[in-house]
């Protein structure tokens, strides 16, 4: 063996590196911890000032929801923390990418034998770290505030999450695919676009019936649209993607799609980058 | 100070703000459309359930739609007078650009305006987009006027002297990492307590008594009631009554309000930011890199 | 109009030592936010500047030389109303700059040195040119021109249109000396002039700075780690070390004062520790460099001595009772540097 063969497995390397990668994010945002705290507080101002303004148009609104047999305000809390599980595969590739490469890490990373596959791994986890803690924050304020959070109902949540989840994967590897192949280092296009979009598409505010008839089938198109609903149902009512076939078809055609056409953009943004040097802030 | 000269030196950092605004050309577009899409979003909420809420904006004319129009419009200029300095002043700083235009014999407080003036530019560019948009989607209020001009103008006074306090914090508590606690509670008690979205009547109380603390309060009732209401009517505000009781129209209060509290605010902070730089070129803390 | 154009007079300057709370004090920030309100954090001071006073005449080009750490960029930057200083007294052409720093600033331009020199990226090198000018008070049609001018004097005119990021360091260089050039001031401060610069680039500048701004009457004070430069530009050279000056005047002068000798170079084969360590014992040596080349085979001996032939006689003995192979000797005199090495004390090898 070549005395310059790394001596270890290369998956167990690439986590080892993963795992000090979340290590050093996890520090850097703990740094100051009352930062840190506050931008969670910053989560719960922003979902309260969405649930006053839900309380204020209740009256109005629940006539159209009453199909789902919650409130308003409980009908936009699931939409805010579905938002924020989306976001989990949606953003965090980019921002992994777009982190180590604003933050000057991307040179130490591709330097090295092990390459971006550990950054990009660390960065993941750091997502997922912070998207749980603030999920579990927003889960508790809502307890405090007396919504309930039908917790019997978990198995069904957890399976739309399971299936609802895939195709912003797909989403978000296309997304990161941008950073290089569009040279779109101050925020993905299409990430931006698909968040202006669902806000006002994808049942989000209100249900997808109150949109004009000429744009409604648009909402057809966002995987959000039927992930707002399985996990609304899921919640409200306890019932099951696999039996509700009107919301798992389309999702499982999308994952389809966006899954291996993600998986193969984002490979071929990172062999790309690798001739060109565009990940590289050595100048 | 030559105004002539001075307003080149503003020209030119308006447009490096706007070549920077512009160079991601799909964002700058996205950004656009956003606008666009929020007001729609909203034009959506209000007509499905704004005549079952429309009792409780008595003051403001009944149209939730119009009434929350409002509220962003006046929203987005006023946080942009509460962010602009600061941001100005630390994007020169972690651009390494503070020390150099320091060094120039202009006056420091007028540099943080002129860096202030082109984010402000763009969120007027916003705001009239946003307009059109709302006019286009049925909105329909009264025309503007020298008095909710006023109102507004001192308004943004206001919220300019808490962004240049904001600024100030960047030397005089060395608060770079993140958000300055200035900034940060006015906007929370302005996202949540000002009546931007819904309003003050269905909170409690004391939530009322501090939503006094932030200009936007006064100015979102003030310019919906001059735009959307009636300039005297009932009160929305716990301080009205003090006033009312002298004769004064709850709008005529606000402006009262908004005029002592710029009064106070923009010498303060005038004060603050030249402290600020002092104690930055006494330690050697004006720039990052030394 | 006084003669001396900068008058700096028992300038003291320290910087406070602050603590950093980290993770291990749980308030982070807001224990750092309070701690500066009440003055809790600093831990100490570092000074800077001890009591530093000296003159510029008009026209003269002034060098500040010192080791890392030794005040000469706290120097500048406290001319340049930059910074404050504690205490003490500046002033740049009969303005003192601590108290009227605005009406300072007119009368003189300070040059940084490398990365961006504060420039924008999102504005062309002519764009940025001409928003320092303006800076400077001229009007557009003045300010046009004269960025034209100094890009052509660093040789950057090619790339008037492009951005600040297309360039090299060495190019970015030459753009903050640009910047230097473009307002008309009696007094320019320069950091390190041709840091970065390639040896031919390096030289333009250097015969810019001696012909052009000589003949346009202009003031000068740089800072640099160069002796050759210093000696080759200056016309009076002040060494700081640990925020004093500690030597003034011009190269001759301090070759004389701080020398008193000669510089007696060897270069051999095999010089060994103990061959040295019997050299470095000999009385007359005021200061000795030691250069190992060829991984050690090879030194290069400097031995700065105020008795040259006695002194040779000597190592020469040292050297071949312990064997070295002797393939050159010289007496010649001390450079700059060679006095600079001896003031400061550092020895090198």
């Amino acid at each position: 063996m070549d005395k310059y063969e790394l001596k270890r497995g290369g998956f167990r390397i690439v986590l080892l590196v993963a795992l000090e990668t979340l290590k050093t994010r996890l520090l850097k945002a703990m740094f100051f911890p009352i930062i840190f705290t506050l931008s969670l507080i910053d989560i719960v101002i922003g979902t309260l000032a969405y649930y006053l303004m839900a309380i204020f148009v209740e009256g109005g609104m629940n006539r159209y929801i009453s199909a789902y047999g919650i409130t308003y305000p409980e009908y936009l809390l699931v939409a805010i923390i579905g938002d924020i599980l989306a976001g989990l595969f949606l953003y965090s590739f980019y921002e992994a990418i777009g982190m180590g490469y604003w933050g000057c890490e991307t040179d130490l990373y591709i330097t090295s034998p092990v390459g971006l596959k550990g950054m990009i791994m660390g960065s993941l986890l750091t997502s997922l770290v912070w998207n749980t803690l603030a999920v579990f924050t927003l889960l508790s304020f809502a307890a405090i505030l007396g919504i309930p959070l039908h917790l019997e109902n978990l198995p069904q949540v957890l399976e739309v999450l399971a299936i609802g989840l895939l195709p912003f994967l797909g989403l978000g590897l296309i997304s990161a695919s941008t950073f290089t192949l569009m040279n779109a280092k101050q925020g993905s296009p299409i990430t931006w676009a698909i968040n202006i979009a669902q806000r006002i598409l994808s049942g989000y505010y209100f249900p997808v019936q109150l949109l004009p008839g000429f744009i409604r089938p648009l909402s057809y198109i966002l995987p959000h649209t039927y992930f707002y609903e399985a996990l609304r149902l899921a919640v409200s009512k306890g019932i099951w993607l696999h039996s509700y076939y009107h919301l798992l078809h389309p999702l499982l055609i999308q994952i389809a799609i966006l899954l291996p056409l993600g998986v193969v953009l984002f490979k071929y943004s990172l062999i790309k980058a690798e001739k060109t040097g565009d990940l590289s802030r050595w100048t | 100070m030559n105004l002539f000269k001075d307003l080149r030196i503003v020209y030119y950092f308006i447009k490096r703000y706007f070549r920077v605004w512009t160079y991601f050309k799909v964002n700058f577009v996205l950004e656009l459309i956003q606008v666009v899409i929020d007001l729609a979003t909203m034009a959506i909420i209000a007509s499905a359930a704004g005549k079952y809420i429309s009792y409780m904006l008595k003051a403001y004319g009944g149209d939730y739609f119009a009434f929350i129009v409002l509220g962003l419009v006046c929203n987005q200029l006023l946080s942009v007078a509460l962010t602009a300095p600061r941001s100005a002043i630390e994007d020169a700083f972690w651009g390494r650009r503070i020390e150099i235009l320091f060094s120039s014999p202009v006056n420091p407080t007028f540099l943080v305006a002129a860096f202030s003036i082109g984010p402000i530019v763009r969120e007027s560019v916003k705001t009239l987009i946003y307009l059109l948009t709302a006019i286009l989607l049925g909105l329909s209020t009264k025309p503007l006027n020298i008095l909710s001009t006023v109102v507004f103008f001192t308004g943004f006074l206001a919220c300019m002297g808490i962004g240049l306090i904001s600024a100030s914090t960047l030397y005089l508590l060395e608060a770079k990492g993140g958000s300055d606690p200035v900034n940060w509670i006015v906007s929370i008690v302005a996202r949540l307590l000002s009546g931007l979205y819904y309003p003050l009547n269905i909170l409690p109380e004391w939530c009322r008594w501090l939503s006094l603390i932030v200009p936007h309060t006064y100015v979102f009732d003030a310019e919906r009631r001059i735009l959307l209401g009636s300039v005297s009517g009932e009160s929305s505000l716990p301080i009205h009554s003090v006033f009312v009781a002298l004769g004064f129209s709850p709008v005529l209060a606000d402006l009262v309000l908004l005029a002592i509290y710029a009064g106070v605010v923009l010498p303060l902070s005038y004060y603050l930011i030249r402290k600020g730089f002092e104690k930055a070129l006494r330690d050697g803390r004006l720039s990052w890199w030394s | 109009m006084s003669k001396d154009i900068v008058i700096v007079n028992n300038v003291y300057k320290s910087y406070p030592k602050y603590k950093r709370f980290g993770p291990g004090t749980c308030l982070g920030q807001a224990h750092w936010i309070l701690a500066t309100i009440f003055r809790m954090r600093k831990e100490g001071v570092v000074e800077a500047l001890k009591g530093v006073s000296f003159r510029v005449k008009r026209k003269e080009i002034f060098a500040i030389v010192g080791p890392n750490g030794a005040g000469k960029t706290t120097l500048v930057k406290c001319i340049g109303a930059l910074l404050l200083p504690d205490k003490g007294y500046i002033e740049v052409d009969g303005v003192n700059v601590v108290e009227e720093p605005l009406k300072a600033k007119k009368r003189m331009n300070l040059v940084g040195s490398g990365y961006w020199g504060g420039f924008d990226w999102s504005l062309s090198l002519e764009e940025n040119l001409q928003l320092f000018a303006l800076l400077y008070g001229y009007d557009f049609k003045e300010a046009k021109r004269r960025a034209k001018e100094v890009l052509d004097i660093v040789g950057l005119s090619h790339k008037a249109k492009d951005n600040p990021t297309k360039l090299s360091s060495g190019e970015r260089q030459r753009l903050a000396l640009a910047k230097g050039f473009i307002a008309d001031v009696p007094l320019y401060l320069i950091d390190e002039p041709t840091v970065g610069l390639d040896p031919v680039f390096a030289k333009q500048i250097r015969d810019y700075i001696k012909t052009e701004m000589k003949k346009r009457g202009i003031t000068v004070i740089f800072t640099t780690h160069f002796m050759h430069e210093a000696e080759y530009l200056a016309d009076r050279i002040a060494i700081i070390k640990d925020g004093k000056i500690i030597a003034l005047g011009t190269a001759d002068e301090l070759k004389a004062k701080f020398t008193r000798g000669k510089v007696v170079e060897i270069k051999a084969y095999n010089v060994y520790e103990d061959a040295l360590n019997k050299i470095k014992s000999i009385e007359d040596i005021i200061h000795i460099d030691v250069f190992h080349r060829s991984y050690g085979a090879e030194t290069l001996l400097r031995i700065l001595t105020r008795n040259p032939l006695e002194t040779l006689n000597n190592v020469l003995d040292i050297l071949l009772m312990y064997s070295s192979t002797i393939l050159y000797a010289n007496i010649s005199e001390p450079t700059l540097e060679d006095v600079y090495r001896a003031i400061v004390g550092e020895e090198y090898g």
